[in-house]
């Protein structure tokens, strides 16, 4: 087994690990710059730590722009999980992209614009309504529930503007990675019904 | 009603700019009505409130939010509409560079037209990227809520193709001012030949960031394209999703379930991976932690069991990370300095575990050794072993 000279591991390594550990991105654009410092330690760092990590059972992943933790031990109750978080996921962005023609990386914005946004779009509006983390809130109260849901996705972080206004990190690149990444099958089925 | 794109809008506040400017500068961002009507009229109050650009309230007329942080954005960028209207810089250049050439060959003072020239390029904004983005942010911030991608993207295409007619007619003036041959090298008169050379070095300036402005516009196309492809892909999966054939019409259950590696991501999934704790480094150690690192393979198999006595099924791979036994270098340490033997700390290893294999026990010993180095004494030729941080790249292992 070789050995790693661990005095050559950056002074952030802890921290990268729990951060990643705990399930979360690190990103090139988080508004906290010590934040964003970590995603350079990564970068910069990226062999030494992949083999560090590695040996926990952890592999240092990167994309454009983040880095996250992958395994290969989850149980399978774990991706059955998944698809739902995936699925609820997929309702977010695609409202997002519906109401926010420009959302993507860097993209602001907050609850209130939302609302204000979906007042005026009775469909949208009503599809929301009926969605799992609807029940019993306000427009308000919904629309600061999806900001939310959005920020444990990682895919917005909150800025520190006192205006509850939220950014969108580069983790968004892995959402349009893995969306991009479904495609459709059995499109003969289709072809038969029309 | 909403202004269609960036030109009609600027119309419409220059045709207005004394009343809104007023506006702006009063406190709160706000007027008496009656002051409004006073400094225009009623119908162009009725008309700015329609077009969005004022709102009525209490008997107080309001700039919009979104037009203030326009006009703030404007004050900040040194927004330039010229780029938009340089059609008629361009004709002024025109001009002067004829009254040049017939000044010059009438055997008269040129100078004088070549400043104007010089003077009318200086009109265009002097710095053309900034410009550009700040066009992007009255597009993407203040009409996100009022025009789709497409009106985005058409706006940004025609400011594109805007540009590259800039471009051709900078050339143009380039070409046109090199026509007689030695126009910029023919000394005729000193603070002639300096205007000229200043002239030269702006027209390069300002083609080499027109240059940038124009690959900057293509990428920024390029990703509206991008995104609106993305987002007609996302509605496809959506309406898969709400008529529940997103399982069996896409590949989504074979992207998640025959993937070998899965990402750890908190928001993808709410099963929690079982918790603990890494030395990372013995320098910046967290001794607090190891002081609770000791669990044994028996007590999972306990654990394990007492489930499975319940009879309900589990996922015996949920305790899989718990198989692993993590060495604690402090009670390892606390036991052999406890200890009255008269046993190395190497030795001491070695009968508190029994089973462990040579490279493991190198790696314990060697790790132990830099965590209590301040409290140990050891060899020279340890020490050097020491020095060198050789820690075990991670302090969980399995002892087979």
């Amino acid at each position: 087994m070789a050995l790693i000279d661990t005095a050559k591991l950056p002074i952030e390594t802890k921290e990268i690990f729990d951060t990643l550990r705990r399930g979360n991105f690190i990103v090139d654009n988080h508004p906290d710059s010590h934040q964003k410092r970590l995603y350079s330690v990564c970068d910069s760092h990226h062999s030494l730590l992949f083999s560090y990590f590695d040996k926990l059972g952890y592999e240092l992943t990167g994309g454009e722009g983040y880095f996250l933790f992958t395994v290969s031990d989850m149980p399978e109750s774990a991706k059955e999980n998944r698809i739902d978080r995936v699925l609820e996921l997929l309702d977010f962005m695609e409202l997002f992209h519906g109401v926010f023609p420009s959302f993507g990386i860097g993209w602001r914005g907050s609850p209130a614009e939302l609302a204000t946004a979906l007042k005026s779009d009775a469909i949208r509006y009503e599809k929301l309504e009926n969605a799992r983390i609807s029940r019993g809130k306000s427009l308000q109260e919904l629309c600061e529930k999806v900001f939310s849901e959005m920020e444990r996705f990682g895919i917005i972080v909150p800025i520190s503007d006192n205006q509850n206004n939220y950014m969108v990190t580069s983790a968004y690149n892995y959402a349009k990675e893995f969306f991009e990444s479904v495609k459709r099958i059995n499109t003969r089925d289709d072809e038969a019904i029309q | 009603m909403r202004a269609k794109n960036v030109v009609e809008l600027l119309k419409i506040l220059h045709s207005n700019s004394a009343l809104l400017s007023a506006i702006f500068d009063s406190n709160g961002r706000q007027m008496n009505i009656n002051s409004a009507i006073g400094m225009s009229n009623s119908d162009t109050i009725s008309f700015l409130e329609d077009y969005g650009i004022i709102e009525i309230f209490n008997n107080e007329v309001i700039l919009d939010d979104q037009i203030i942080h326009m006009l703030e954005a404007h004050l900040i960028d040194g927004y330039d509409e010229n780029l938009y209207d340089y059609v008629e810089i361009f004709k002024k250049i025109d001009t002067s560079i004829s009254k040049y050439y017939n000044t010059s060959e009438n055997g008269g003072d040129p100078a004088r037209h070549l400043r104007d020239i010089q003077r009318e390029l200086q009109r265009m904004p002097r710095n053309l990227l900034d410009t550009l983005r700040g066009i992007q942010r009255h597009v993407e911030f203040t009409y996100r809520s009022a025009s789709s991608a497409q009106e985005k993207l058409q706006e940004l295409t025609s400011y594109n193709e805007s540009l590259l007619r800039f471009e051709s007619k900078l050339r143009f003036i380039r070409d046109e001012l090199s026509r007689f041959r030695g126009f910029f090298t023919h000394v005729g008169d000193t603070a002639i030949l300096l205007r000229r050379m200043r002239l030269r070095t702006y027209i390069l300036d300002v083609s080499n960031t027109l240059i940038q402005l124009n690959s900057s516009v293509v990428e920024y196309i390029r990703k509206t394209n991008e995104n609106i492809r993305f987002y007609k892909h996302l509605v496809e999966l959506k309406e898969l999703r709400d008529r529940r054939e997103i399982i069996d019409k896409t590949n989504l259950y074979e992207l998640i379930y025959e993937s070998e590696k899965e990402p750890l991501l908190n928001g993808y999934s709410t099963v929690e991976r079982p918790n603990y704790t890494i030395k990372l480094h013995p320098d910046y150690s967290y001794e607090d932690e190891f002081e609770q690192k000791v669990l044994s393979r028996g007590s999972v198999s306990q654990s394990i069991g007492k489930i499975e006595a319940t009879n309900v099924p589990i996922d015996d791979s949920l305790f899989k990370d718990e198989t692993i036994e993590v060495v604690s270098y402090a009670v390892l340490l606390d036991g052999y300095v406890m200890s009255d033997s008269q046993q190395n700390l190497l030795e001491y290893i070695k009968t508190s575990y029994p089973d462990i294999n040579d490279e493991n026990l190198l790696e314990v010993y060697l790790s132990a050794a830099v965590f209590g180095e301040r409290y140990l004494e050891f060899s020279e030729a340890q020490m050097e072993i020491i020095s060198t941080h050789m820690c075990i790249p991670a302090h969980l292992k399995s002892i087979h």
